[in-house]
């Protein structure tokens, strides 16, 4: 009984089509399927939106313009003017953590960014690609970024150390911020609505207090609407942070 | 929170033996997640930014460049609506000037036939009254006349009258001249 009520129940993965390339586990399961869902909308809905491209906009245009241009305002502000190339990554990194967190949040769905193995590789993806871009861009200076100028000699290799520890953090505190909200709040959301459900079952005086827990979750659903949205933000705006300390390493 | 999450996976691990999301791990499964993830990513980036960004990009400048235009258009408006207006007022003050100067053209006109209207009508009453005063004189000089003739029938009348005998027409006529010349002078 306590497996089928699990409030971990909703995270589990299920394979629907068993799949494997070189020995390698590629089954398309339950997440996949709400990856290529959430994909599927984003696409649908961003092309759709944008056909007529009209001067005047109409609301999903509106609303794609409006994405648009905090991303590009974000970019802007924190990875500085010539981290234009990669206002599309951000874009993209942004609907799509948006997307799969405001997907998870119909009931019953899979949410495919509480998966850490998939916030993980996201935050890889950050990571390598930005510390491949400094190197690229700016060759050995990259390092500087470990030893800010005006530091006294004698606290450098503390600095240095603390410096790449932090640097060294960063896929792990980002990947695990995005993955722990989405697992929590949605833990929550079960467990109270578990609540409800068990103090349903216990006659007139379970069920007026079930009310209780039910307020909650709905409150709560507003809650996790706006970590849907926040964290999707954090994810972006710390990518745009990383990028910029690529680009421009001397602090 | 945090209290809750490691209680929720507390319980779970006793239930179900642990979090799915590190039981992936564990089995090696994550794969599957990571390589759908590559594809379903990959997939979106390439519709973002071949397709959506830049019909956005282009649709945004597009309407900077039309709203800058229309500002510009409508800023030029304004200038040319200014100087019409500025003329338009020139005008109004020239046609307001032009009118004060036939209005009192006009006035000046209307004076100076006025006067002379006056000075002709004065003329013609002094020519009128000088001629009454003629014709007057004359009446009264032609009255003066008669008189004599009447003045001597008169005469001879009461001559007659009062002596009985006839009066010598001519005698009588030359008395009441005198008569009357005597007096005229005396006047």
């Amino acid at each position: 009984m306590a497996q089928e009520h699990s409030p971990l129940e909703q995270f589990e993965i299920h394979p629907i089509i068993d799949l494997s390339f070189a020995g390698v586990d590629a089954s398309f399961t339950n997440s996949s399927l709400f990856m290529v869902l959430v994909v599927g909308l984003l696409t649908l809905f961003t092309i759709s939106a944008t056909r007529g491209s009209a001067l005047v906009p109409g609301r999903g245009q509106a609303m794609l313009e409006m994405a648009y241009e905090f991303i590009a305002a974000m970019v802007r502000d924190n990875a500085g003017r010539d981290a234009k190339p990669f206002f599309p990554f951000v874009f993209t990194l942004f609907m799509f953590v948006l997307g799969s967190n405001v997907m998870g949040m119909i009931p019953g769905s899979f949410t495919v960014t509480s998966h850490i193995a998939v916030t993980f590789a996201l935050a890889a993806l950050v990571f390598v690609g930005v510390t491949l871009l400094g190197f690229i861009k700016n060759g050995a200076k990259f390092l500087k970024l470990f030893a800010p100028s005006g530091v006294p000699l004698a606290l450098l290799p503390l600095i240095i150390l603390i410096e790449l520890v932090s640097y060294m953090s960063r896929p792990i505190s980002l990947s695990v911020r995005l993955f722990a909200n989405m697992l929590a709040g949605h833990i929550m959301l079960k467990v109270f609505a578990g609540f409800v459900i068990s103090l349903g079952s216990l006659g007139a005086i379970g069920v007026a207090a079930a009310v209780m827990p039910f307020a909650l979750n709905v409150v709560l659903t507003g809650l996790e609407f706006l970590v849907a949205f926040l964290q999707a933000y954090v994810f972006a705006i710390l990518t745009c942070v990383y990028l910029h300390d690529a680009l421009h390493p001397e602090h | 929170m945090v209290m809750i999450l490691l209680a929720a996976a507390d319980a779970a691990h006793e239930a179900s033996g642990g979090l799915p999301q590190l039981n992936v791990l564990f089995d090696g499964s994550f794969t599957n997640q990571i390589i759908w993830l590559a594809l379903t990513f990959a997939f979106l980036y390439i519709v973002l930014s071949q397709v959506v960004l830049p019909r956005l990009g282009s649709v945004l400048t597009e309407r900077e460049e039309a709203i800058a235009a229309d500002h510009d258009r409508a800023r030029n408006a304004h200038r040319e609506a200014e100087k019409i207006k500025a003329a338009y007022e020139d005008n109004l003050a020239k046609a307001r000037a032009e009118a004060q100067a036939s209005v009192g053209e006009a006035r000046a006109a209307a004076a100076k036939s006025l006067a002379d209207a006056q000075a002709r009508l004065d003329q013609d009453l002094a020519k009128l009254s000088a001629d009454a005063e003629k014709r007057i004189k004359a009446a009264v000089a032609d009255a003066m006349t008669d008189i004599g003739a009447v003045a001597s029938e008169v005469a001879a009348d009461l001559y007659t009258k009062l002596t009985g005998e006839d009066a010598k027409a001519d005698a009588v006529r030359k008395a009441v001249d005198a008569k009357l010349q005597s007096d005229q002078g005396a006047q």
